[in-house]
């Protein structure tokens, strides 16, 4: 992977290292980093919400396999964004896919430079915001993953204000709300 | 007949409730880019169509990407006049949400291509609150009325352009589906029940298109449209419109039984009937257009089954009055007057020409923000024509010097210095965006028309004026079937080569090769041209010369459009 933006040659940390310094028949030392934070809730009954714009995207794709091999009964939705729908709509067939077998049940996305305001997956979580809080009262476990410099912070704040206005209760409550649900495991992040 | 099975497409208008269908629900969906089979049908009336970048279809789905679909929009520009403000608002658009240009089509309308899905209903909304709309630009209804644009004939022309103007209005779908699905309008009731005065639930059998013609010029096409009126012009007052019904191009390779045929003139209308007229011609398209099969539905194939006779004498029957007998009347070309003209008023006018009808930008001609620049301070308005070029009308004399110099600063002032072979020449879209493209069209022609240009140069024809029309597929959007040549694909890098049509659209051509490869096109037209400027009749045309020379037999008129071949017009199997 190499490409130019704002004229400074870019270059794929693991691509060129595979291409440039690798020969072939040479032996690569490749390494997991576990998250042991970052699980599908033990019952698999208990409804999902995922956040996983660009390559955020990736847990989740396991997530639904990982669900849909088990027929696992609870309901999964997934929030996915990215620059323009028809070039970055990663995994696309599957998801269509998943949600024709019911193994998602709600799909909701968000691309940015389609039109000429910035719309992210926080925007479409606000806009579907009653219907969301309806699946956290029901015990939804709710995931994030990718960035974590602008969009885990935005979704952060998002999420705060869906159950701030929901519950129809105050800033401190909301925070305290969400607080709750990181400590009873409920909310958990995968970002970097 | 009532027993029949119905086309496909009968049923879907059947059950749609009045064109609603399921596009919203479809519009919801973000999964996908595309609609529903039926909804993509019922879309059409709504002025879009379902396409896909069938340049990058290879591989999408080994990246688990669907086609990269997209919108086709079109915008209904009655007579093709449209205001200043709404050019820059259509090119506004083309930026924000299309693919960058304006496709100005063959029958006076603006086309944007490449809109997403997530931008459908936003575009159509912006294009209404830009005074226009896209209701019934396509679909089984009537389309974009033409009218000829030419207005230094200004008393004329804007009598026919009122007419045009009001046969649009009038035939426009009346159903609420269009406002509540694009402009958020309000739901009716269940139990008010909504009417379609003209079509009725099911619409029309197929497409229908009128167009005004105001002889000399044949510009509109009015030989390949399925009801047009002809300007009467007596002692410099309009005086009524012939009547010409059953003209059409499309048709089907290998389907003998689909074939083009010119329009037949069938009487005289006083302007003040030409509404009700059109209106009742469309009633009896309605009536007895074949519902059945959809390859034999247009209105030719009425008028070929019933014969013009009865179709004029059903006509009286529904008007209630008897059309009077057609006047006299000549077409010279069907070709555009290109450059400057200035009229009683005082008011200029320039026909710009138009390559293929695509206003962009390339590095080496800024067209698109040469006309937005003329744009903002032009006072007059922008005339779209049938062939896809463009003329700036009603420039006043204080403007005029301004104008000129963004039209020598942008270099567009010389558009139209070029081979007549090129300004008489027209193209449909094709690849990569329509999907019924079999080969090349709008990215081949210009190129190939390059080609021509040098043998034309070497005996002397750079001047002279010879038709050539070119379409991706034998529905004909850019009417190649009355071309003095015709290009018509058949497969990848593959065209049918029709010869003898009538410079002035008033006759068919006929197939002289088939499936003939770009490259060949060269070498098999060279020796016609040379014959030509050698053989040529005084003021002979090259259609005419060429059925005179027996390339080709004469096709009188659509069912004997297959026949008379020569041998060698068929690919050896």
């Amino acid at each position: 992977m190499r490409y130019q933006t704002h004229d400074r040659l870019r270059k794929g940390v693991c691509s060129t290292y595979l291409a440039d310094l690798i020969k072939a028949g040479d032996s690569v030392q490749v390494f997991v980093q576990p998250n042991k934070n970052f699980r599908l809730p033990a019952d698999g009954a208990t409804p999902i919400i995922m956040v996983g714009p660009g390559t955020g995207i990736a847990p989740f794709r396991a997530f639904i396999e990982h669900r849909s091999a088990l027929g696992s009964s609870g309901k999964n939705w997934l929030f996915f964004g990215d620059q323009h729908y028809s070039y970055d709509f990663l995994y696309q067939l599957e998801w269509q896919d998943y949600l024709k077998d019911d193994s998602l049940t709600r799909l909701d996305v968000a691309f940015s430079r389609d039109q000429p305001e910035k719309v992210y997956v926080q925007d479409r979580m606000i806009e579907r915001a009653a219907e969301l809080y309806q699946w956290l009262q029901e015990g939804a476990h709710f995931y994030v993953c990718g960035d974590a410099n602008r969009m885990a912070h935005d979704v952060h704040q998002a999420l705060i204000s869906i159950v701030e206005n929901q519950a129809g209760i105050s800033r401190e409550a909301a925070e305290a709300y969400i607080e709750d649900l990181k400590k009873t495991k409920r909310y958990q992040r995968d970002v970097y | 007949m009532s027993d029949q099975k119905l086309s496909a497409n009968e049923y879907i208008k059947t059950r749609s409730n009045y064109l609603r269908g399921t596009i919203e629900e479809g519009l919801a969906d973000l999964s996908t880019g595309a609609m529903c089979e039926d909804d993509q049908q019922l879309l059409k009336f709504h002025g879009t169509y379902q396409q896909d970048d069938r340049d990058i279809r290879a591989g999408r789905r080994k990246h688990k990407l669907e086609k990269a679909y997209s919108f086709m929009i079109r915008i209904r520009v009655p007579g093709g006049v449209a205001t200043s403000q709404q050019w820059l608002e259509t090119d506004r658009l083309a930026t924000q949400f299309a693919n960058g240009t304006i496709k100005l089509t063959t029958r006076q309308a603006f086309q944007f291509h490449g809109i997403i899905k997530t931008n459908l209903k936003r575009t159509i909304a912006e294009i209404n609150q830009a005074a226009m709309d896209t209701i019934a630009a396509c679909g089984d209804v009537n389309r974009n009325v033409m009218c000829n644009p030419n207005p230094d004939l200004s008393k004329i022309h804007a009598l026919a352009l009122k007419a045009a103007q009001d046969i649009s209005t009038h035939l426009t779908p009346q159903t609420r589906a269009y406002h509540e699905i694009w402009l958020d309008g309000e739901k009716i009731e269940s139990s008010e029940e909504e009417v379609e005065p003209i079509y009725g639930k099911t619409y029309l059998p197929r497409k229908f298109k009128i167009t005004i013609a105001v002889p000399p010029s044949n510009d509109v096409d009015i030989y390949a449209n399925c009801l047009s009126f002809i300007a009467i012009v007596e002692e410099g007052e309009l005086v009524g419109y012939n009547v010409a019904v059953g003209g059409g191009m499309g048709s089907t390779h290998g389907n003998e039984a689909t074939y083009p045929r010119i329009a037949d003139v069938i009487g005289f209308c006083t302007p003040e009937q030409v509404v009700d007229v059109a209106e009742k011609v469309v009633l009896v398209q309605r009536d007895f257009g074949d519902r059945t099969d959809r390859k034999h539905s247009r209105f030719k194939y009425t008028v070929d089954d019933y014969g013009p006779v009865w179709i004029l004498a059903k006509l009286n029957e529904y008007l209630g009055y008897d059309l009077g007998v057609a006047r006299d009347f000549k077409f010279e070309d069907n070709g555009d007057r290109y450059g400057w003209v200035e009229d009683a008023n005082g008011n200029s006018h320039l026909t710009l020409y138009i390559a293929g009808g695509r206003v962009v930008d390339t590095p080496s001609y800024p067209l698109r923000t040469g006309l937005r620049e003329i744009a903002k301070i032009h006072e007059g308005d922008f005339r779209l024509t049938a062939n896809q070029n463009l003329i700036i009308a009603n420039i006043t004399s204080a403007k005029r010097p301004e104008i000129e110099k963004l039209l020598e600063q942008y270099g567009i002032k010389d558009s139209h210095m070029k081979s007549a072979l090129r300004l008489n020449s027209l193209t449909c879209v094709a690849l990569p965006t329509c999907g019924l493209a079999l080969a090349e069209a709008e990215r081949f022609l210009p190129d190939l028309i390059t080609d021509l240009e040098e043998s034309l140069e070497q005996v002397g024809l750079r001047h002279d004026a010879i038709t050539i029309r070119m379409t991706g597929c034998p529905n004909g959007c850019a009417r190649p079937f009355i071309s003095e040549i015709g290009f018509v694909g058949r497969g990848p890098d593959s065209y049918n080569v029709y010869l003898g049509g009538g410079f002035a659209g008033q006759r068919l051509s006929k197939l002289y090769r088939e499936n003939i490869k770009s490259e060949a096109i060269k070498p098999l037209l060279t020796p016609i041209f040379t014959h030509y400027a050698k053989e040529r009749n005084e003021g002979e045309r090259f259609g005419d010369f060429c059925i005179r020379e027996n390339y080709v037999a004469a096709t009188i008129q659509g069912p004997d459009f297959h026949k008379n071949l020569k041998p060698e017009a068929l690919a050896s199997v």
